[in-house]
């Protein structure tokens, strides 16, 4: 078998047999399965007879491996707790037992998210300017109880408007290209409001 | 014991984008290898920041997050990338038919289309191994991929190739067509 009949074929499968799905798409978690080790031989046969002939399931199948690899696929092999690490985990246990069981002075948020400094207005994170897609996403303020988030478009048409105690949202349909802005109003228990700033954003194409 | 929000709040940035820029050069480092493009990398890159955001960490946790916590959040990061992009094409999903070829295409993509249909009458382990190399991994992603050799591997790559070629000349595709 010479390097050049090799090419040849590789070229030939390339131009039609990667664009022909053997079987149905696997689940993203099927794949992380077979990508991480988790399944039997069939499984993970028939997985990747499918991903090496279907372009969307490879390129999931690859961004898997490459978030496996780069967060520690490797190094969590050779990860053994120091000392220091597990006092810190000691630590950390003591800490959340003495703030569950301590009664805080200060009313308790029911919102999740971190909460950012007090500086008066509701700080957003994301997004700002040219962004690729994703959720809306604010720093909590203590005693918020809800959030109020507005999604407006370039001509000024309302198009998301909704009230949620989470600090993450996901957008709705965004048209890349597109401008739009939002913002976020911070309610409390008595009702009263607190804004962020307006921040204008457009979804990268 | 009082804290002072401002310097906590700068603290914790300081702490968290520290975890998010070590892996997001780590990513980078990979992603070549892996074939993943730059968007993608930004989207989990971003995905991992909100979620270690959302875990309500603080300085001083952070910085003792163990590698398993970062392992599992940035697949998770990633399986939500992926959810999010499959929904999305959903909606854009179209099935027309195919452009036709210009002429001085066609014999190649006839040619294509006949080592397509070929590489269905391979065992399964010898199909799923010569689609992995010729769609361009190499022996030792392959192995770790299956969990087999890289002997094993190569041999199945070797028998496959050479039942390819067989079963190619069997529906009269020869060495001319292939080469």
């Amino acid at each position: 078998m010479t390097d050049e009949a090799d090419t040849r074929l590789r070229a030939l499968y390339g131009a039609v047999a990667a664009d022909q799905p053997a079987g149905g798409h696997p689940s993203p978690e099927e794949l992380a399965a077979v990508v991480e080790g988790r399944v039997g031989d069939a499984v993970r046969l028939r997985v990747l007879d499918h991903v090496m002939t279907c372009g969307s399931c490879r390129r999931d199948y690859d961004l898997l491996r490459a978030t496996q690899t780069a967060a520690g696929g490797r190094a969590q092999r050779r990860w053994r707790p120091s000392m220091a690490t597990l006092a810190v985990a000691a630590a950390l246990v003591v800490a959340l037992i003495m703030r569950r069981a301590a009664p805080t002075a200060e009313p308790r948020d029911v919102v999740r998210g971190p909460v950012a400094a007090d500086t008066g207005v509701v700080q957003l994170v994301r997004p700002r300017g040219r962004v690729a897609a994703g959720p809306l996403v604010w720093h909590a303020v203590h005693g918020a109880v809800q959030y109020r988030v507005e999604v407006d478009d370039d001509s000024g048409a309302v198009v998301l408007h909704t009230t949620v105690r989470d600090t993450t949202i996901l957008a709705p349909a965004l048209v890349a290209g597109r401008a739009y802005q939002w913002w976020v109003v911070a309610v409390g228990a008595d009702g009263a409001g607190l804004s962020s700033s307006v921040a204008p954003f457009t979804i990268a194409r | 014991v009082t804290h002072d929000p401002v310097t906590d709040e700068g603290r914790l940035s300081v702490a968290l984008e520290r975890v998010v820029t070590r892996f997001a050069d780590l990513l980078r480092s990979v992603a070549r290898r892996y074939r993943v493009g730059d968007g993608d990398m930004a989207e989990v890159v971003q995905e991992v920041r909100v979620r270690l955001w959302r875990a309500r960490p603080s300085a001083e946790t952070i910085e003792g997050l163990g590698v398993s916590y970062i392992y599992r959040t940035a697949v998770s990061a990633a399986l939500t990338v992926i959810q999010r992009r499959r929904d999305g094409e959903s909606l854009v999903e179209t099935a027309g038919p195919r452009a036709g070829q210009p002429d001085g295409v066609l014999g190649r993509r006839e040619v294509a289309e006949q080592v397509a249909v070929a590489m269905g009458a391979l065992a399964e382990r010898r199909r799923v191994v010569v689609r992995m190399h010729l769609s361009g991994y190499d022996r030792a992603e392959i192995a770790r991929a299956l969990g087999w050799s890289e002997a094993t591997v190569r041999n199945l790559i070797y028998r496959g190739l050479a039942d390819l070629r067989s079963e190619l000349a069997r529906r009269g595709v020869g060495p001319e067509e292939l080469s």
